[in-house]
């Protein structure tokens, strides 16, 4: 049966290769994002010690206390070795200039692992000199003014730029960074008051052990020792312990790391299933053009004894070959696109793993499967004789139909759940597709007919429109592929033209100007003074942390962190550290959507996003530890947030009376002034509070810019490869009826029609029908766009007019292109050979 | 119109080679004329009958039709010349499936830009006794009538020359009877040449003459 169901496939090798290519570029996006990720994977676990820059590090926001460092001390084996680092944001300022550095404070003995290397060469060396010396980011001296060999300012003290940055270790596989990186002994940064209460700092004690592979075991004993969750070695925070210290080993960074790639990429996988559901529509085209390729010899295998089911098996093998030879091939491929691109950015090769082209092979079977169960179906009912006489076999029935069709949906929405790690992500894309999919599908059923009645009086385009009401060759898997492809291209638009607009410099003038972060409260008189002469007034809240220990006293941290993406979100959000406010009256950029404003002491309305994902409602009883005092307060109210006001605001607003006596740190924000007289005012401002970190908003905007842009850039990478499974059904569609379209095409070229009669009708024919998919489809894109833009992230909906129109002018010509390409055979052949080809 | 065939030969590559399915043809038709085409099974018929509508182009030697040879014409040239001076009918009918019979029938017409092409495509439907069924798809009709579409289809540009491959091989004798009286009725009429290739002896007998081939050659005239 093999040997057969691969002859006759091998009997129609075009039918096969356009088959075997859409599975394969359908595959090949989600491969493309595997080998990413699996890149990262491996780069990080192959310098998993530099990403830490030793073997075991214990940190805390509050200086390491006497008993955390006895059972340290206790716990390593003898032979280990030990250094000290600390990091921070603080002004750097130099010149009257002032810029937000991150600044790492080391001690004697840093890094244990991995190289700190500044150019010129050793300058390293001085930041255990005296004087007082700093390594600094090449990109921090054009923005201070300052050159190597001149001073900045940290704090209260100056230092003197001994080199820049070439290489580091311990970037802990995090790439966001709130500013440059500045280096400074440990020491001379406490000499420079850039320590104690005021200032917010992650304090870090760093073990090299003498043998690196114990470090994993160690670090859990240390957990249990120290009495702190488990599943800290997971990524999941500190425990609810008064004294939060976070315990991991390098293999622990590097898998958090790991984890934190899959996780940005789980979109991308989901778009990449946009990319494997064309391609499966593209099959099932072919699927049924081969289906009536196959008809008569498969008719006459059954005349000479085959079974219904051994026909529709043959036909189901066929099916398999070429999605298993897809899914490998389009893993392959993807897996190559990923290696050039992370050659490109200078990464080791890594090559795919077996999880992936197992992923993919059984991905690429299970659609190519599912693009051929009708056909299979129409095969295993037809009957022989009818088949023989010439006519094709009967349609599956409608209620058979809905039953596959139900089938492959679930499959659909399995695979996305399955992809985005969600159970509702994954589905509500599913969902969102499967809409559009019945909307272009009911758009082929009731415009193609309607195009077909349409009677030009030139032959070519009346035949290329009349083609279109022909039930067998009704482009519906053209039309809902293209759909697709313009609702997700049309989506991303008003997705990234809505972020835009919200980031674009014209808009922020209207949002302040700086961010300004720890502000103690007793420098927040003086603040407000210092402000006041420059005519500003700022916009402040108090604020305290705290962790969230209980919800309706059970203890917060019991949820298991799960597999889901939700889950692990839950979780996240139950165990950080958490940011309480108290105020009032709800401030500039929040409403009150349900409930009542806390209006007594131990109440307080949150944030309406954050309730739903830490699972609380009003009403509910939520149990903080202040700094190990327990602080409660019963949910009255539920907020909105708008973020793109950029005002300091928090998911947790408490009534101020619960809060009494409670020292706090203020967050604030600057109004919005010229951009000259920034750079003033930061610097007069970290010379007066050094301790106070100030953002620039325009800075920070420009980061989340780029951040937006890398994802776009990688999005509509992933959506390209969509497009072109899309092209690939329509290739497939053009090809599925090739053989009729030479025939008809010889018949017109002997009655008189040219080569290019033939090539406008194909023309015709594909952009009618792609022209309705790219409508619809784009603005089923725009509507799941906007509500995502406006109604999810809350950002102003801007809509991206003249871009939907170049996409679908790219989607209708590309189309067509596509089509004239994959039928070019039409005209091609002599008619003489298409007439005897029938 | 006058058609000159010399040293017509065709050959197609195959894996095993190149095999010849003609050879060595020369033919001359003149207007008026009808001719019939009758072999075995595989001796050539159908190839010289493309070869000499200009639907192929030869191997070797030539297709001379009133005094131009095929070869020298680009596409667009013998398609035009098609349109405008040939008529064809297949065995199996080959209409096209998208379009109505009216519409099927007036497609040279159109694809030559011929004003009044409804009116006469019309007319000529109603000379084959199909003008109740004009608006019918081509699968809406019976063999016999999808074959009477055709004959119509090929006649309606008043063709100097009528192609007809197996023109009633597909039809019982009684619906084939029919078209073949159709087919001589309308072209003996005119100065219409008819070629038609057949496998029917009676049919082959109303022609003028009738030409045998065998293995790609004409063995006797």
């Amino acid at each position: 049966m093999l040997r057969l169901a691969w002859r006759l496939l091998a009997g129609r090798p075009a039918l096969a290769w356009l088959a075997l290519a859409c599975i394969a570029v359908g595959v090949a996006a989600r491969g493309a994002v595997s080998g990413s990720v699996g890149a990262v994977e491996d780069q990080l676990s192959s310098q998993a010690r530099d990403l830490i820059a030793a073997d075991l590090e214990i940190s805390s926001s509050r200086p390491l206390e006497g008993p955390v460092r006895a059972a340290v001390a206790s716990a390593i084996p003898s032979g280990s070795r030990t250094a000290e680092a600390r990091s921070l944001t603080a002004m750097a300022v130099a010149g009257g200039s002032a810029v937000l550095c991150e600044v790492r404070a080391v001690g004697p003995g840093w890094p244990l692992a991995g190289d700190l290397r500044g150019e010129p060469a050793g300058s390293a060396a001085a930041l255990a000199a005296d004087p007082p010396a700093v390594l600094v980011d090449p990109d921090l001296l054009p923005r201070l003014g300052v050159a190597v060999g001149g001073e900045l300012r940290l704090g209260s003290a100056a230092f003197r730029i001994a080199g820049t940055v070439v290489s580091e270790p311990g970037s802990g596989g995090n790439a966001f960074r709130m500013g440059p990186r500045i280096y400074a002994g440990l020491t001379a940064l406490d000499r420079a008051g850039l320590a104690g209460e005021g200032v917010r700092a992650k304090h870090i004690l760093l073990v090299a052990l003498a043998d690196p592979a114990a470090a994993d075991a160690l670090a859990a004993r240390l957990r249990t020792s120290l009495d702190l969750p488990t599943d800290q070695a997971e990524g999941m925070g500190a425990g609810p312990s008064q004294s939060p210290v976070t315990v991991r080993s390098a293999g622990e960074a590097a898998r958090q790391g790991a984890r934190a790639a899959g996780r940005a990429a789980d979109l991308l996988r989901v778009v990449a299933l946009f990319a494997l559901a064309l391609g499966t529509l593209g099959v099932a085209a072919l699927a049924a053009g081969m289906m009536r390729a196959q008809a008569e010899d498969l008719a006459v295998l059954r005349v000479i004894g085959a079974t219904r089911s051994r026909s529709a098996a043959v036909f189901a093998l066929q099916a398999t070959m070429v999605g298993a030879s897809g899914g490998l091939l389009g893993t392959v491929i993807g897996c190559t696109l990923a290696l050039s691109a992370g050659a490109a950015m200078g990464l080791p090769p890594a090559w795919p793993h077996l999880r992936d082209l197992v992923i993919g092979v059984g991905l690429g079977t299970i659609a190519a499967l599912a693009a051929a169960a009708l056909p299979a179906l129409a095969l295993a009912r037809m009957e022989p004789l009818a088949v023989l006489r010439g006519e094709a076999p009967a349609p599956v029935p409608r209620g058979l139909g809905l039953i596959v069709l139900a089938v492959v949906a679930a499959l659909g929405v399995s695979a996305a759940a399955f992809e985005a790690r969600s159970w509702v992500v994954g589905p509500l894309v599913a969902l969102g597709a499967g809409v559009v999919v019945l909307l272009m599908a009911g758009l082929g059923w009731l415009v193609l007919p309607l195009l077909s009645r349409l009677k030009p009086r030139a032959f070519a385009i009346r035949h290329g429109l009349a083609n279109l009401g022909r039930p067998e060759r009704r482009p519906l898997a053209l039309i809902v592929a293209l759909g697709l492809a313009a609702a997700l291209g049309a989506a991303l638009l008003i997705l990234r033209t809505s972020f835009e607009a919200e980031l674009a410099p014209g808009r922020l003038t209207a949002k302040p100007s700086f961010f300004a972060i720890s502000l103690q409260d007793d420098q927040r008189e003086g603040f407000t003074a210092a402000l006041a002469h420059h005519g500003l007034v700022p916009n402040l809240k108090p604020q305290v942390r705290g962790r969230l220990t209980a919800i309706d006293g059970v203890d917060a941290a019991t949820v298991a962190v799960g597999a889901t993406r939700e889950a692990e979100r839950a979780a996240h959000f139950r165990r950080r550290e958490q940011n309480l406010t108290w105020a009032s009256q709800p401030g500039p950029g929040e409403v009150l959507i349900a409930g009542t404003w806390p209006s007594r002491s131990g109440t307080c309305a949150v944030e309406t996003g954050w309730a739903s994902t830490v699972g609380v409602h009003i009403g509910s009883r939520l149990t903080f530890d202040v700094q190990g005092v327990s602080v409660a307060a019963e949910v009255t109210g539920l907020r909105r947030i708008d973020w793109w006001t950029f005002q300091p605001n928090f998911f947790i607003s408490l009534h101020p009376d619960t809060m009494a006596g409670y020292p706090a740190a203020w967050l604030g924000t600057i109004p919005a002034m010229p951009r000259e007289q920034r750079r003033a005012l930061a610097g007069s401002l970290a010379g007066e509070f050094p301790n106070v970190s100030l953002i620039d908003v325009a800075d920070a905007a420009e980061q989340v810019r780029k951040g937006i842009d890398q994802a776009a850039a990688a999005v509509a990478a992933i959506a390209a490869v969509a497009l072109l499974a899309g092209l690939a059904v329509v290739a497939g569609t053009a090809a599925a009826g090739a053989r009729e379209r030479r025939s008809e095409a010889a018949l017109i070229r002997a009655m008189g029609g040219t080569s290019r009669t033939v090539a406008v009708a194909v023309a015709v024919e594909f952009a009618a029908a792609a022209l309705p998919a790219a409508l619809l489809g784009s603005l089923a894109g725009l509507a799941g766009g906007a509500i995502l833009a406006g109604g999810v992230i809350d950002a102003r909906v801007v809509w991206p007019w003249w871009q939907i129109a170049t996409l679908m002018t790219v989607l209708i010509l590309a189309a067509t292109i596509t089509a004239l390409l994959a039928a070019r055979s039409a005209w091609r052949v002599p008619p003489l050979a298409a007439l005897r080809d029938e | 119109m006058t058609l000159l065939a010399r040293g017509l030969g065709r050959d197609y590559p195959t894996p095993h080679g190149q095999i010849t399915v003609l050879d060595g043809v020369d033919l001359d038709l003149q207007p008026g004329d009808s001719l019939a085409i009758v072999g075995p099974s595989g001796s050539g018929k159908s190839t010289l009958l493309g070869l000499l509508a200009g639907l192929d182009q030869p191997s070797r030697g030539s297709v001379t039709i009133e005094g131009r040879d095929l070869a020298s014409m680009s596409d667009a040239e013998a398609s035009a010349f098609r349109g405008r001076r040939m008529g064809f009918i297949f065995q199996s009918h080959r209409l096209l499936p998208a379009l109505s019979a009216l519409e099927n029938v007036r497609a040279p017409l159109d694809l030559a830009n011929v004003p009044d092409a409804n009116a006469r495509a019309l007319a000529w439907l109603a000379r084959v006794g199909l003008a109740d069924r004009h608006d019918h798809r081509p699968r809406q009709l019976s063999g016999g009538e999808q074959q009477r579409v055709a004959v119509a289809r090929a006649l309606v540009n008043d063709p100097a020359i009528v192609f007809a491959d197996e023109p009633t091989g597909s039809l019982d004798r009684r619906t084939g009877g029919t078209v073949a009286d159709m087919l001589f009725a309308l072209t003996s009429g005119g100065r219409a040449t008819l070629v038609l290739v057949t496998h029917d002896e009676q049919l082959a007998a109303r022609c003028a003459r009738v030409v045998h081939m065998d293995d790609g050659r004409i063995t006797s005239c």
